[in-house]
């Protein structure tokens, strides 16, 4: 119990330090809202003004940010100064779709990452390793985007087999939901099949070398049983970390691949609002990206608990 | 002096005689599926080009003329028809096409279905016309929701359309704007005078837009229809305003909700909003009481942005959106040769593309400088390798079909040794800056090579759009790849390069490159003094010719808007006025949307 009080605490300290710095470093960008708002039209530096007072950008940072957080904790995180929409709305309007965009590449990911790692470790040196090493970091270098078009390109344009553009809710339709992302997700995802799939690898080599899965082999076991239910599970503690912090990267590639592919999830919301100084928009989607990031990573940290009963029993002792 | 390459289109041949071509598409290189689908469009162009006139003639609108409806609603744009004539009437001489244009039947417009329109970007500070600034999208969203005032017919005039008429007095300082009767909006109010009030009133408490309707003085009801607009100073194109962003009409419960208004449209217009989701889409459906009796013709338009040009691209391919806009000379090439997508093109009332200099401060504020650098930019190898060869070069701010356009004004051409004479071994070096996107990153390149080829020392630079228009606004910048000015009229854009607009640097000013010149101002001021159509072209040549010599930007092209659509789009840009006549068919990438429809021959 102490353990997770703790580790609320120093969540909470996270996402203060790390939305009050979205604020400053918001602010030293070039550019200021009101002249966005109302400067190119011909307004006066005294109208200006006004524009500033009354969107509250006069006043100091540190009063800014108080009054922001006040708001914030009773989930008021104001309105758009662009749009005028409420930027609680917009988050609820693009989270799920990035949250969709990024399930669904960690599925395609990991569905082809598991068992390339798996067969790799167990044909470890040969001709399939490295080709598929060989293959796996070619999309590792390639940047999102690239890839991004190369699918367009290919899927899209070529055989005309998925949509280049077409984002659908999922309340609409399943089908052209999961139609809409397929490329988007395999932009985002391939490129890390490389880590997923080399970190399981790595492990499951050592994993296959322990007395246990030995004695299994020896007694006969098919060796797919005792890959898959002897060796994996030990091996996936690496994985599964690696999995909860590239959240954080996949986050950033979603800002790009949102781009390509005209998807309204968050990451395009942050370009948006970073074009149009939109600061009480971008101060929101950062401190909701902040949120979501610790959160995932405090979870990673609790399944360790679940996959692995010596973290548990270190914890209870240190505790 | 004909400025073109081989690569442009005919259309350009009608465009560089300053005259309405709109969407003409070039015959050669459209399939014959296509050209049928666009004949009539073709025949509109050609009749408005015998409406038009010679310029020289001084053409029909003169001080106090009155643009008068004809009342009532009567039936739109129908099918059926078959294209007016071509060849008698088409300069170009395309009379290869004319044949087949005259002899097709068009087919008869279809009710149903669904479209979906591809933008270039979104219109992010949502739908309130006098609050959020419109671009292309904004503006082709608006011809869906709401309707305008007036509308430009295909001679570049604004002809009545939710307005019976818009009438001057005879020295301009008052127009009359009377409503047809029966119009309603979509959430179930009459349009009235007071709505005219409301919308009037708005943009001239908006800084955002109030800035162009300086001259306003008051507006005044007179009657349920009648709206009086009262001016400070003679102002003889108060109409020319009327059919972009100002003349779009809100219902007054939609600019009353301050807070929600903008995101929830409410207009006069062919369809009605139904949502709207930022970067995604807006959905609008048909307004079964629209008062044009027939239109539209769709159950259901969807805009959907689409901001990355090779996606925009894909997504046509792949069948995603059915059609979009684009002002980008590689799409449009790709476009023209494949037989599965039609293209209507247009650079007539279009945007210039420019380098703006800041001539208050060094190095800029030496004209010989300025004219040095105008005689070191070798436009036609821009052209050719940013443009495909595809644009026509410009020569000021004037574009083609604009009062005061000329072929020939005397702006420096190409010339290096003329630009090394005039810099006389001085060391010139600035800064060249635009917006971060690959596209003007390479355009800036290429300057620089050529600039340098001349004895300038150019630096690069980058800015966002926010930083870019905020150092623009106070002065702040050396050189800027720009594109503005454009539209029906060369008064729109009288504020930009006024002296009075002229701050100091460090002060706001709306006149970004603070070039003052008291000729120009007093050509431009007499030029919206009066009405008189032949004087005002005199005029407007004369301050052409003085903004050629002074040189406060350097020119490159015009922009070439086009529209791509899958073929089975029907009547892209084949709109017919309330009052008769068309409208011009493609301005500045705008057009009607109400006329569209899908045909399953196509």
């Amino acid at each position: 119990m102490a353990y997770f009080a703790r580790k609320i605490g120093f969540l909470l300290i996270v996402l203060i330090a790390v939305t009050f710095l979205a604020a400053a470093l918001i602010r030293l960008l070039p550019g200021d809202p009101a002249t966005v708002i109302a400067g190119a039209s011909g307004a006066t530096e005294e109208e200006l003004d006004q524009v500033r007072t009354d969107l509250g950008l006069d006043d100091p940072l540190p009063v800014q940010y108080v009054g922001w957080l006040g708001d914030a904790v009773q989930l008021d995180l104001g309105r758009s100064y662009i749009s005028k929409l409420e930027v609680r709305d917009t988050i609820s309007e693009r989270a799920p779709v990035s949250f969709q965009l990024m399930l669904y590449a960690q599925i395609i990911t990991l569905l082809i990452a598991v068992p390339l790692g798996v067969f790799t470790a167990y044909k470890a040196g040969t001709r399939f390793d490295r080709t598929a090493n060989g293959i796996t970091f070619a999309f590792l270098s390639l940047p999102n985007f690239v890839l991004g078009f190369l699918l367009i390109y290919l899927f899209a344009v070529k055989w005309n087999l998925l949509p280049a553009s077409d984002y659908q809710p999922l309340s609409d339709s399943i089908v052209g939901n999961l139609k809409g992302l397929v490329l988007p997700a395999l932009s985002l995802g391939l490129g890390q099949v490389a880590v997923y799939s080399r970190l399981l690898r790595v492990d499951m080599i050592a994993t296959l070398q322990e007395d246990y899965v030995t004695m299994a082999k020896a007694k006969g076991l098919p060796i797919r049983r005792v890959l898959w239910r002897h060796a994996l599970r030990p091996s996936s503690l690496g994985l599964l970390t690696v999995v909860g912090v590239n959240v954080g990267s996949l986050i950033g590639g979603a800002v790009v691949v949102e781009q390509v592919f005209q998807i309204p999830g968050v990451g395009l919301g942050l370009i948006g609002a970073i074009q149009a100084r939109d600061y009480i928009v971008l101060q929101g989607l950062v401190a909701f990206v902040a949120i979501v990031y610790v959160l995932v990573n405090f979870s990673v940290d609790v399944l360790y608990a679940v996959l692995d009963p010596r973290v548990r029993h270190a914890r209870a002792s240190a505790a | 002096m004909d400025t073109r390459n081989d690569n442009q289109m005919p259309v350009g041949e009608i465009v560089s005689q300053g005259r309405l071509v709109g969407a003409l598409p070039d015959p050669a290189i459209l399939s014959r599926r296509r050209f049928l689908g666009t004949g009539a469009a073709l025949g509109v162009g050609a009749v408005a080009l015998v409406a038009c006139g010679d310029d020289d003639d001084g053409g029909s609108a003169t001080g106090g003329e009155t643009t008068t409806g004809t009342g009532a609603s009567e039936p739109a744009t129908t099918g059926g028809d078959t294209g007016p004539t071509v060849a008698a009437t088409n300069p170009t001489g395309a009379a290869a096409v004319t044949t087949e244009a005259t002899v097709a039947p068009q087919p008869d417009p279809i009710p149903g279905g669904r479209l979906i329109y591809g933008l270039e970007g979104e219109n992010s500070q949502g739908f309130n016309p006098t609050t959020a600034r419109f671009g292309l999208a904004g503006i082709m969203i608006g011809r869906a929701i709401f309707d305008p005032l007036m509308l430009p017919d295909d001679t570049g005039k604004n002809q009545p359309f939710l307005a019976e008429s818009v009438v001057p007095n005879a020295d301009f300082t008052e127009w009359t704007i009377t409503l047809r009767p029966g119009i309603t909006f979509h959430d179930g109010s009459p349009l009235v005078s007071a709505a005219i009030k409301a919308n009037l009133d708005a943009h001239l408490a908006s800084f955002l837009t109030r800035q162009a309707l300086l001259p306003v003085a008051s507006v005044d009801i007179v009657d349920d229809l009648t709206t009086s607009v009262k001016m400070n100073t003679p102002w003889s194109v108060f109409d020319s305003l009327l059919s972009g962003q100002f003349s779009f009409v809100a219902a007054p419960s939609m600019l009353a909700d301050t807070e929600n208004g903008g995101a929830n449209p409410v207009g006069t217009g062919p369809f009605i909003f139904k949502e709207w989701q930022l970067d995604s889409h807006l959905i609008a459906t048909k307004n079964p009481n629209y008062w044009r009796e027939g239109l539209p013709y769709l159950e259901e338009i969807e805009f959907r942005p689409i901001i990355d040009i090779a996606t925009r691209t894909a997504a046509l391919r792949a069948g995603d959106i059915d059609l979009y806009h684009t002002n980008n000379p590689g799409e449009i090439v790709e476009f023209r040769d494949d037989d599965n997508f039609q293209v209507a093109e247009s650079d007539a009332y279009a945007e210039t593309n420019y380098v703006m200099l800041n001539t208050a401060k060094a190095p800029f504020d030496d004209v010989t400088v300025r004219q040095a650098l105008a005689y070191a930019s070798n436009v036609e190898e821009f052209n050719t390798i940013r443009n495909k060869g595809i644009v026509a070069a410009s020569n000021g701010p004037f574009s083609p079909g604009q009062l005061g356009f000329l072929e020939d004004n005397g702006y420096p051409q190409f010339d290096l040794d003329k630009a090394e004479e005039l810099l006389a071994g001085r060391d010139i070096s600035f800064t060249l800056a635009s917006v971060p996107d690959t596209f003007n990153v390479e355009n800036n390149n290429l300057l620089k090579a050529q600039w340098e080829r001349a004895g300038f020392s150019v630096e690069l630079a980058t800015f966002e759009q926010a930083a870019l228009i905020n150092n623009a606004l106070v002065g702040d910048f050396e050189a800027y790849y720009f594109r503005l000015y454009g539209g029906l009229d060369p008064d729109n854009y009288y504020h930009f390069l006024i002296g009075a607009n002229a701050g100091e640097i460090g002060a706001i000013a709306l006149n970004f490159g603070r070039w003052k010149n008291a000729e120009w101002d007093d050509l431009m001021t007499r030029g919206r003094a009066t009405g008189d159509r032949a004087e005002r072209k005199e005029i407007y040549e004369e301050a052409n010719r003085v903004h050629a010599r002074e040189v406060p930007n350097v020119y490159f092209f015009y922009t070439r808007w086009a529209i791509i659509a899958k073929n089975d789009v029907a009547d892209l840009v084949k709109y017919e006025l309330p009052d008769g006549g068309f409208n011009l068919p493609l301005e500045i990438g705008r057009h009607q949307v109400s006329q569209l429809w899908v045909n399953p021959d196509a």
